[in-house]
């Protein structure tokens, strides 16, 4: 069975919760950089690719991470290559 | 504050001794755009770093040139990376920042690339994980032979040497990991493809600015000689005082 947007979403959100636990994802603008939004650092970005790709079974090459860098733009990519 | 053409400068900054008064102090050393950035933070430690480092980037590069600290510009060079906008006259500054929780620092070097990474070792962290998954393999199987006791120094020490290199070459997030390794002992690069580039050329350098912090330097250096490092903390009061 095919993933739904709104599922996608919610796995973006939750392993963002994850990775920075202390980070308040309430008020988080879905279209805002992650890095400036939340002090999100590489390390905890790389820590979101693996997270998602374990939960979602989705191969996310590393040179397409910079597509990856607000929950909008996480959500549109992962959908793309859903299943 | 003086820099010699052959002279990199490191400066870090703790958050911990800056006190209540002193932070409206720092702020007033940032632009307009970076006061309004440190606001949407959601978190005050996460402000009070960010203005840390760009106080501290804004300070520096006053002392060495004696601009206002409000008057820097910033443009976004070919790879992503900011550099200061240098006006007639004034020495070509290449300048790189990092802040972690609790530290912030600064590189600076006249006209070289630079890059420098500070990591708090606390920090939450699956370290077999991201090396596992992204470091090289000869980076990977030293870490898995060291005691216990030292995987997460080894960790950061590779982590914080390569965020070093990436940053220096403004590539960010798109650079491959695996595409280059360091050795701790000797401190040494080498270069896999995709990247093509020469480790003659480059000097890096790791730092323990506190017990919970360690700090890496990438910086290309020239085929002569090597550079000289000043490394050192930053002078919070030389900063307050630039706040008037």
């Amino acid at each position: 069975m095919s993933l739904t947007e709104q599922q996608i979403r919610t796995a973006v959100l939750e392993e963002l919760g994850n990775v920075a636990p202390d980070a308040e994802l309430d008020g988080l603008d879905p279209s805002e950089d992650l890095r400036d939004a939340l002090d999100i650092d590489s390390m905890d970005h790389l820590n979101l690719m693996i997270a998602l790709h374990k939960r979602l079974g989705i191969e996310i090459p590393e040179r397409d991470y910079p597509k990856l860098l607000t929950v909008d733009a996480a959500v549109a990519y992962l959908l793309a290559r859903a299943g | 504050m003086m820099l010699r053409e052959n002279e990199v400068l490191l400066l870090w900054l703790p958050t911990e001794p800056i006190g209540e008064a002193d932070w409206p102090k720092l702020r007033r050393l940032l632009d307009e755009a970076e006061r309004a950035r440190a606001d949407r933070f959601h978190f005050e430690r996460d402000r009070q770093v960010y203005t840390a480092a760009h106080a501290l980037l804004r300070g520096t590069l006053s002392e060495l040139t004696g601009r206002a600290p409000q008057d820097w510009r910033f443009e976004v060079g070919e790879h992503g990376k900011p550099e200061a906008i240098r006006r007639p006259g004034e020495p070509p500054l290449r300048v790189n920042i990092s802040h972690t929780r609790g530290l912030a620092a600064v590189a600076v070097t006249l006209g070289r690339e630079v890059g420098v990474d500070v990591e708090w070792l606390e920090r939450d962290n699956a370290i077999l994980n991201i090396a596992g998954r992204y470091f090289a393999p000869a980076e990977c199987a030293y870490l898995l032979s060291r005691p216990a006791a030292e995987a997460t120094d080894t960790f950061f020490a590779f982590w914080t040497l390569k965020e070093a290199y990436i940053k220096a070459v403004g590539k960010g997030l798109s650079l491959p990991l695996d595409a280059f390794a360091f050795t701790l002992d000797p401190l040494a690069v080498s270069f896999v493809p995709p990247i093509e580039d020469d480790p003659a050329s480059w000097q890096f350098q790791r730092f323990r600015p506190g017990p919970a912090h360690v700090a890496a330097l990438g910086v290309r250096q020239p085929a002569e000689a090597p550079l000289e490092v000043t490394a050192r903390p930053a002078g919070l009061d030389a900063l307050l005082a630039l706040a008037g």
